[in-house]
């Protein structure tokens, strides 16, 4: 899975090797949801949506500096 | 997929201290009817009143706009935007841009204040020539200049984006580490009244950082998520944020509890509470509020400058003003 960390414009590749819950995908990047607002195209998902090893994900941090 | 527990269409937002999934349209709802609870309960506008928003690009006072921009048809009061252009090169042109789309879409009329031809430098030069940390300067120029504009466009008040997580963090941080006493007193909903001060409101006061930050993305509204060149890399406010946002996962809503004792002054006499302000008088120069013989920005853009900055603001204010007829 691509997932780009925004604002920096950070990317990580993630083999999950199936599909996993976004809470659960957070989780594994140390992330909470209650500080991250999580896409998949244009579409926000919540914690309970799947996402998958060939899905491109973007996770914006709420709480930028500045 | 999760579905919105008020329609069944598919859910893009969970509200955990709500316990409710929702999707595009009842989130989009259930900001604006949290915006208004908050108008309502502390009182922040009245029918009739003409509202100053000032606009920064981002995130927070763009979901603002678009609240109040919904708000003021129902609830029959005015906005008006302001957006202050403070010269920092790779930053504020994107900023001016964002706001520049998002009025023109809110259909509001726009006051744009450019630091440089105003007073001839931008906020980082002025900075430097009286050697003070560019964020303190910054916040001094913006909260004079959002007076003056308010005050020039006859508005009852100026709206700011600060939501809780931004209230939080900074009384919090004056109460772990001290500083910011004086401002933190400030951090209420609404502060009052002064000669030759406008009143300045927080509408965002009990909404999250993360809604409005999800306001933006459900409406397709235009901000800029890019931080300042001249933000610290570390911030203690951030790192309180996160925090709180932990303990907030494990206890829905106490960040709107925690808020909510803010407001009435419960965490100590220097933070939120009624405010009571030391003696104030106008300045010589500008004849807004000042305390003592001097404001501070009359102060500083002397020393910067050889001039005081202040009636310049109110001249090249006063020109835009009443440009778009609201003077």
């Amino acid at each position: 899975m691509r997932i780009r960390i925004e604002p920096g414009q950070r990317a990580i590749e993630l083999e999950i090797g199936g599909c996993v819950r976004v809470r659960d995908l957070l989780q594994r990047l140390g992330l909470s949801p209650e500080e991250v607002v999580v896409l998949r195209g244009s579409e926000p998902l919540v914690d309970v949506d799947e996402v998958c090893d060939s899905d491109e994900v973007v996770v914006i941090e709420v709480f930028s500096v500045g | 997929m999760a579905r919105c527990s008020l329609c069944s269409s598919r859910a893009v937002a969970y509200v955990r201290y709500a316990r409710l999934y929702l999707c595009r349209e009842h989130f989009h709802q259930f900001f604006l009817d949290r915006v208004r609870r908050t108008i309502e309960r502390y009182s922040l506008i009245k029918p009739g009143q003409r509202v100053l928003a000032a606009l920064s690009g981002g995130k927070d006072s763009s979901a603002m706009a678009l609240a109040l921009a919904e708000l003021s048809k129902s609830m029959g009061f005015e906005v008006v935007a302001l957006h202050i252009d403070l010269g920092i090169e790779g930053y504020s042109p994107t900023q001016l841009s964002a706001v520049q789309n998002l009025a023109k879409r809110l259909g509001l009329p726009l006051i744009v204040v450019d630091l440089r031809r105003a007073l001839g430098v931008n906020v980082a030069k002025l900075a430097h020539r009286v050697r003070r940390a560019v964020c303190s300067v910054c916040g001094l120029v913006k909260r004079y200049v959002m007076n003056v504009a308010a005050s020039l466009a006859r508005a009852d008040s100026v709206a700011t984006g600060h939501n809780a997580d931004d209230v939080l963090a900074y009384v919090l941080k004056t109460m772990l580490v001290g500083g910011g006493e004086e401002y933190a007193r400030k951090l209420v909903p609404r502060t009052e009244a002064l000669p030759g001060a406008v009143p300045r409101i927080r509408p965002l006061y009990e909404t999250y950082e993360r809604e409005t930050l999800l306001m933006c993305v459900v409406s397709g509204l235009p901000y800029e998520h890019t931080p300042c060149p001249h933000a610290p890399r570390t911030s203690i406010e951030r790192e309180i944020k996160r925090f709180l946002s932990r303990v907030e996962e494990l206890a829905p809503g106490t960040k709107i509890r925690l808020v909510r004792r803010v407001a009435r002054g419960e965490l100590g006499p220097t933070i939120g509470g009624t405010q009571s302000e030391s003696a104030v008088s106008r300045c010589s120069r500008c004849g807004f509020i000042a305390r003592g013989d001097v404001c501070s920005f009359c102060r500083i853009t002397e020393r910067a400058l050889g001039f005081a900055g202040g009636p310049r603001i109110v001249e090249y204010i006063d020109e835009i003003v009443r440009g778009l007829g609201l003077g």
